[in-house]
């Protein structure tokens, strides 16, 4: 509420004093100073517009008989703006003789009126009553403005999607009457519903990411077993490439016709998707069963471990991620998980150091794809993006395949040339998709992990189709790499993040 | 003409009404001095070109004027010749411009007699 002898009519004011006479806009001037309040003095009704169009007066003193433009007509154009349509007009007159011109400025909206020939007594009181009236409409549209403003406060909410700061809150909270308190129980349970949904989205982020990382790294590990498989096969490293690469291709594109149609990729789109192909398609892909035919499966899975760090330390630098201790530690309790394992298992056969050292380019290879793939084109389907990044590496791959007279023919009746080519395209296809939908939860670093999980699913498919066995160390290791996953910690949601809430609907 | 009168009173009032400020009221009497003969001219101008408007505002500012300045009987002849405008075209503008006129000058004369200074003091 609103209380009226909270205002202070005594307080000073300004007041523009309209008088065409010098001598007596000057002496009302004067009079109006003597009060306490400041003055400004203009002799024609044109000028007092002009004037109170440009700065703010808390009364006007208007003499009614003046040449041009009279005080009827000011106090008209005044009434007609709303701008001025709230500033107390006192018209001043020679009450004598002037009692109907009195009588129609105060039915044109003059709040009062002055004898030419008046008392100080009685200005100082028709000047404070009409300072306390404007006063008090002056806190009514303030009180007003503000309801309005939690009101709009409230549509924003009621919208569906907001942050806190849209609410715009801050001068209604200053506020020390009840008004102000209620906005300030409205804004803190709009700030708690709001941490609150954030907190919940970071933990569907994560378990989605943990889902996310388990998944495609457990398809994509089994890309160096296949490749020792092709190699313990001789088939030409180039010819399964090529080969794996159109079958990924294919599915892709026919998983992405049928859900959305035709993929409509904008030529700025081909920048990064011959960049990725390169990368990923041809170059780690190609390496990966290059290098498979000199180093165990077990033993590449270990090197690729390393790109957790490799992702960390590339995001840091280029900005992309903030990085932190928290992250840091976690990032290494899952290498160290894998090393444990790694060390602790006997290995029989090891490829010569400089071929061990050159498998450090794959996990290389892969923290650029994992960063690569935080610039994809958002307004492609992953499937759709997949499948045009492997149709390019396919393209790419094909004169050299031919120049090698690697581009085998596969055979109608699938042996088991073509079910290495085809578990590869397909395992590389699915496990892409899911790794671009990881990187769109969970942000590069916290799809880095993949690394432990591709590492993990590296040595069991190495196991389950090279014949190793899995020791119980390993489990124990796949353990400490998911409290490892908590640690990184997803992507936080930036300040951009909106929650969206649904409304129950009355009833 | 009988010298005109001026009404301490009235003058006491306008001092009250400027906060007892002598020095402002001798710069108003100054104002005065050069408004009024201006504005006795003025109603001259408006009578001889029939100019019922500008006649109207002039006499109502020198009435007023006058009136605050205790030039009684100027500001009467003011107030006659206003509301003679307010009825349609007054009569003998000429004969009343012209006594505005000489008794402008006579109330002029006799403020500028008064010391106002002593108006404070209640002299």
């Amino acid at each position: 509420m609103i209380d009226p002898h909270e205002c202070e009519p005594a307080a000073p004011a300004s007041v523009l004093v309209v008088d065409d006479s010098r001598f007596s806009g000057r002496k009302l001037s004067k009079a109006v100073t003597v009060l306490g309040h400041r003055t400004e003095l203009v002799t024609s009704g044109a000028e007092a517009l002009r004037v109170l169009n440009d700065a703010s007066f808390d009364v006007v003193l208007l003499d009614i008989v003046m040449p041009e433009m009279d005080g009827y007509a000011v106090l008209a154009s005044m009434k007609a703006e709303a701008s001025l349509r709230d500033i107390p007009v006192i018209v001043v007159s020679s009450l004598d003789d002037e009692t109907e011109s009195v009588a129609r400025a105060i039915e044109l909206g003059a709040e009062d009126f002055l004898p030419k020939d008046f008392e100080p007594t009685i200005l100082r009181a028709r000047i404070n009553a009409s300072l306390a009236r404007k006063r008090f409409r002056d806190r009514e549209l303030a009180y007003l403005h503000d309801i309005d403003t939690l009101t709009r406060a409230a549509e924003v909410i009621e919208g569906g999607a907001f942050q806190p700061a849209e609410l715009d809150l801050d001068a209604v909270t200053s506020r020390s009457d009840a008004l102000g308190g209620l906005a300030k129980v409205f804004r803190n349970l709009a700030e708690e519903i709001y941490d609150r949904e954030r907190r919940s989205d970071l933990t569907v982020r994560t378990l989605r990411g943990t889902l996310l990382v388990l998944a495609a790294g457990s398809i994509f590990g089994i890309a160096p077993a296949l490749g020792r498989l092709a190699s313990r096969n001789d088939l030409p490293p180039l010819g399964v490439v090529f080969w794996s690469a159109v079958v990924a291709a294919v599915l892709c594109l026919a998983v992405s016709v049928a859900r959305r149609g035709l993929p409509r990729p904008r030529r700025r789109d081909f920048g990064f998707l011959a960049l990725w192909a390169v990368v990923l398609g041809c170059l780690y892909q190609l390496l990966t069963v290059v290098i498979a035919e000199h180093v165990e499966a077990t033993m590449i899975a270990l090197v690729g471990s390393t790109r957790g760090f490799m992702v960390f330390l590339l995001a840091a630098l280029i900005a992309l991620e903030r990085p932190s201790i928290r992250r840091f530690f976690g990032l290494g309790l899952g290498f160290a998980a894998v090393a444990a394992v790694l060390l602790m298992r006997e290995t029989e056969e090891r490829g010569d150091l400089l071929w061990l050292a050159s498998a450090l380019v794959l996990p290389f290879l892969l923290s650029i794809h994992t960063l690569l793939m935080s610039w994809r084109p958002r307004h492609l389907d992953a499937s759709a993006t997949v499948g045009l990044m492997m149709a390019l590496s396919a393209l790419f791959l094909l004169p050299f395949a031919l120049a090698q007279d690697a581009l085998f023919l596969p055979s109608p009746s699938i042996g088991q040339r073509e079910m290495i080519t085809l578990a590869l395209g397909t395992s590389t296809a699915v496990a892409l998709v899911l790794a671009l939908n990881l990187v769109a939860t969970a942000g590069p670093v916290f799809a880095s992990q993949m690394a432990y999980s591709q590492t993990l699913a590296g040595i069991a498919w190495g196991m389950i189709l090279l014949g190793e066995s899995l020791s119980p160390v390993a489990w124990g290791s796949l353990a400490l790499v998911i409290v490892g996953f908590w640690l990184v910690e997803p992507k936080r949601a930036g300040d951009d993040f909106r929650i969206t809430l649904r409304m129950r609907e009355d009833k | 003409m009988n010298a005109a009168e001026i009404d301490r009173e009235a003058l006491g009032r306008l001092l009250r009404i400027l906060g007892d400020d002598v020095a402002e009221l001798e710069d108003l009497r100054n104002d005065y001095m050069e408004d009024a003969p201006a504005l006795a001219r003025r109603i001259s101008e408006a009578v001889s070109q029939g100019d019922w408007s500008a006649l109207k505002i002039a006499a109502h500012t020198l009435k007023s004027n006058a009136r605050d300045f205790g030039a009684s009987r100027l500001a009467d002849l003011c107030n006659t010749l206003e509301h003679a405008c307010d009825e349609g075209r007054p009569e003998d503008p000429q004969g009343i411009a012209e006594c505005i006129r000489r008794e402008e000058e006579a109330a002029r004369e006799a403020l500028s007699k008064i010391c106002l200074d002593r108006l404070q003091s209640g002299a």
